[in-house]
């Protein structure tokens, strides 16, 4: 029987015992002498009690035994442990391994890791989106309308046009939107052409709006257009997309450094871009849908994007890639390839002209 | 039996991480943890302690990190449910519609979260310190809660009363706090340092880092570090030793330039390169100077295996040298 040198501490004191230990059918033996040079100790640690620490250096190996506070046994021999497992057999040291196996069948666990990594962007940006939009939709529309009030008091409430607002609803009671709860249009003094939608069903159009549009029609594909990001709940569901990827990259990365955090930041920004894209032009054939149900021409879509590139034209800002409008000119030919065919359209009707003359003409009130 | 085992003497610390060795064991954490959908957690941690734990050593001895995964599950969820009610509470605020309760949500909110910083100091020291190990004595952490309460609460205010001013001596007196309640086996821990010098090193610090458009950063960060460290005091038997850092500020600034390099460059995937490269840097320049007797240090703490708050200290970000 093999007897290997090792160093020895009992659990009460930080004193190094030498020891000899020798592997014995019944047990591990451990024999030492106490400081006093008097007789030598010996313990027995059952073999299958043993502890034995995962992360040492090649040939040497830490083991640990009992009860708190442990006793724990260093030897630096290399052939100590494939010693120790294969004579206790039968009952074998727990090794306290860590996430990896050791070498031999290293090589599959590598395989899986790699592929679950590979698993990881497929998560990301299919997965995750999908799911995100799952739960979206399980919000029910009563709160989405409760949520999306609390925002448009804060958003709308700044100045609104009454006139033009009573006029905007009569226009819009005539497009006979359906939608699970009561849709709010309004129309807000400010001169800077633009139009939004927020959850909730409120619908917001800035006066600078008709100064640039030029017919019923236009309304008609600008309202349609905005009633697409509500009847979609595009805004519930872009906000469960950025939070979802926000909450996925940091649980993967765990704690970094805030410079990560950063740039997951903008990488997120960056993605939550491309998803409004996609949710643009669904909200533009959602626009041409309600456009077809009232035989209004499509082409007043078409316009209206014309008149808005013309307008940041002037002003020098269209940047396909930083906008968070999809470049005009790639809306407009998707909405060209969709109205090719059909052609079987009528002039506004008296009520929508009615309340689009009024809203054309009224002058802006200071 | 030799008499004079307690002259004046150093004792190094050598860390023994390789990079490749934690990126191994990080990786395959980070798949655990994304499969089990962050339910890993506990467990990854486990395994990256014992790892760093394992590989430092001092006096020729290595740590040991005794916690488990599972120990650490029943706190994760426990933080994870601490974390659900503070978060709730803002919501169901912003939601309701009425400014008042919004108030009413956020204040709960923030109250409970600084409410929280002590409880998950204490509870992490407890944990962590009765958890590690050096030659088989474990260490311990015997401060009460009520006490570190009472300092957070008065030192805050008063931090707040002049304006942070009062910050430096704030930080040194938690430091006296929980460092003066270290033990390692019969060994005490205490921190000598006073407010007056770390007021005087930050002010300094401030001062020739705006002077220098920066370039003092990192030699005032040295400053802190060295202040830290050097002021931790062993007392073993009436006899006292303490620990000496000499880190500079080159050295600093290389750590954290290369560092921010691989990191940013490996989009946070090579982090625990960087991980073991600041551990080498603090230990490798870490000395204990003076009478310490590695050989007769005493068990006398009792076992602790409560791991409530060390999650919470993690979402807290609350991170102790």
């Amino acid at each position: 029987m093999p007897v290997y040198e090792g160093i020895y501490f009992d659990g009460k004191s930080s004193q190094p015992h030498r020891a000899q230990v020798s592997l014995e059918p019944s047990a591990l033996q451990i024999t030492y002498k106490t400081q006093d040079n008097t007789l030598p100790v010996t313990v027995h640690w059952q073999s299958q009690r043993i502890e034995q620490e995962a992360y040492t250096e090649e040939g040497k190996t830490i083991l640990r035994y009992g009860n708190y506070p442990a006793q724990s046994l260093e030897v630096s021999y290399p052939d100590f442990l494939p010693a120790l497992k294969s004579y206790y057999t039968a009952a074998p040291p727990v090794s306290q391994s860590g996430p990896l196996p050791k070498s031999g069948s290293a090589y599959w666990v590598w395989l899986i890791i790699i592929c679950l990594l590979a698993l990881i962007p497929v998560t990301y940006f299919w997965v995750l989106p999908a799911v995100a939009d799952f739960a979206a939709r399980q919000i029910p529309p009563a709160y989405e309308h409760k949520l999306g009030k609390t925002l448009a008091t804060q958003i709308i409430a700044e100045d609104q046009d009454s006139a033009r607002t009573a006029n905007l609803r009569g226009f819009a009671r005539q497009l006979n939107l359906p939608a699970p709860y009561p849709l709010t249009f309004t129309v807000i003094r400010n001169a800077e052409p633009n139009a939004f939608a927020i959850p909730g069903g409120n619908i917001a159009v800035h006066e600078g709006m008709f100064n640039l549009i030029q017919s019923p029609e236009e309304l008609a594909a600008l309202l349609g257009h905005e009633y697409g990001h509500i009847k979609l709940r595009h805004s519930l569901r872009s906000l469960f997309r950025s939070l979802s990827g926000y909450i996925f990259i940091s649980v993967i990365i765990g704690d970094v450094s805030a410079i990560t955090a950063v740039l997951i930041e903008n990488a997120n920004a960056l993605k939550s871009l491309e998803y409004s894209r996609n949710f643009e032009n669904e909200a533009d054939l959602l626009g041409l849908q309600v456009m077809e149900a009232h035989q209004l021409n499509p082409e007043g879509m078409v316009q209206l994007f014309r008149h808005l590139q013309e307008h940041s034209k002037a002003r020098g800002q269209d940047l396909e890639f930083i906008s968070t409008h999809p470049a005009l000119s790639s809306r407009i030919r998707n909405i060209q390839n969709r109205i090719k065919q059909k052609n079987n359209f009528q002039p506004a009707s008296d009520s929508l002209q009615y309340y689009w003359q009024r809203l054309k003409n009224m002058p802006a009130k200071k | 039996m030799e008499e004079n085992s307690t002259t004046t003497q150093s004792y190094p610390f050598v860390f023994h991480g390789k990079g490749t060795a934690y990126f191994e064991i990080q990786l395959a954490n980070w798949v655990l943890t994304f499969i089990s959908l962050g339910f890993y957690y506990p467990w990854a941690k486990a395994n990256s302690l014992r790892y760093l734990y394992s590989k430092t050593e001092f006096a020729g001895s290595r740590f040991t990190f005794h916690g488990t995964g599972k120990e650490m599950f029943l706190g994760f969820i426990k933080a994870i449910g601490i974390f659900i009610l503070l978060y709730g509470a803002v919501m169901a605020g912003a939601l309701s519609g009425s400014q008042t309760w919004l108030y009413v949500g956020l204040g709960v909110f923030y109250v409970g979260f600084m409410a929280l910083i002590p409880l998950a100091i204490h509870g992490r020291m407890r944990y962590r310190m009765s958890r590690t190990s050096w030659r088989g004595i474990h260490f311990g952490y015997r401060g009460q809660l009520m006490r570190l309460y009472g300092l957070f609460i008065s030192n805050l205010l008063l931090t707040i009363i002049t304006f942070g001013i009062y910050g430096s001596w704030y930080t040194v007196n938690l430091r006296k706090e929980i460092i003066g309640n270290i033990r390692m086996g019969n060994v005490r821990f205490s921190y000598e340092g006073t407010g007056t010098e770390l007021f005087i090193i930050n002010l300094k610090g401030l001062v020739l880092t705006i002077l220098t458009l920066g370039g003092y950063l990192f030699a005032y960060t040295r400053d802190l570090h060295n202040y830290y460290l050097n002021n931790v005091y062993l007392e073993q038997n009436g006899h006292y030793s303490r620990l000496s850092s000499s880190v500079t500020g080159w050295g600093y600034f290389k750590l954290v330039a290369i560092n921010l390099f691989i990191v940013v460059f490996s989009l946070g995937i090579a982090a625990p390169f960087a991980t073991i490269r600041t551990m080498r840097f603090v230990l490798q320049n870490a000395e204990l100077v003076g009478e310490f007797d590695a050989d007769n240090l005493l068990q006398t703490e009792d076992i602790y295996k409560d791991a409530t708050y060390e999650d919470v200290s993690d979402m807290l970000d609350i991170s102790l040298v």
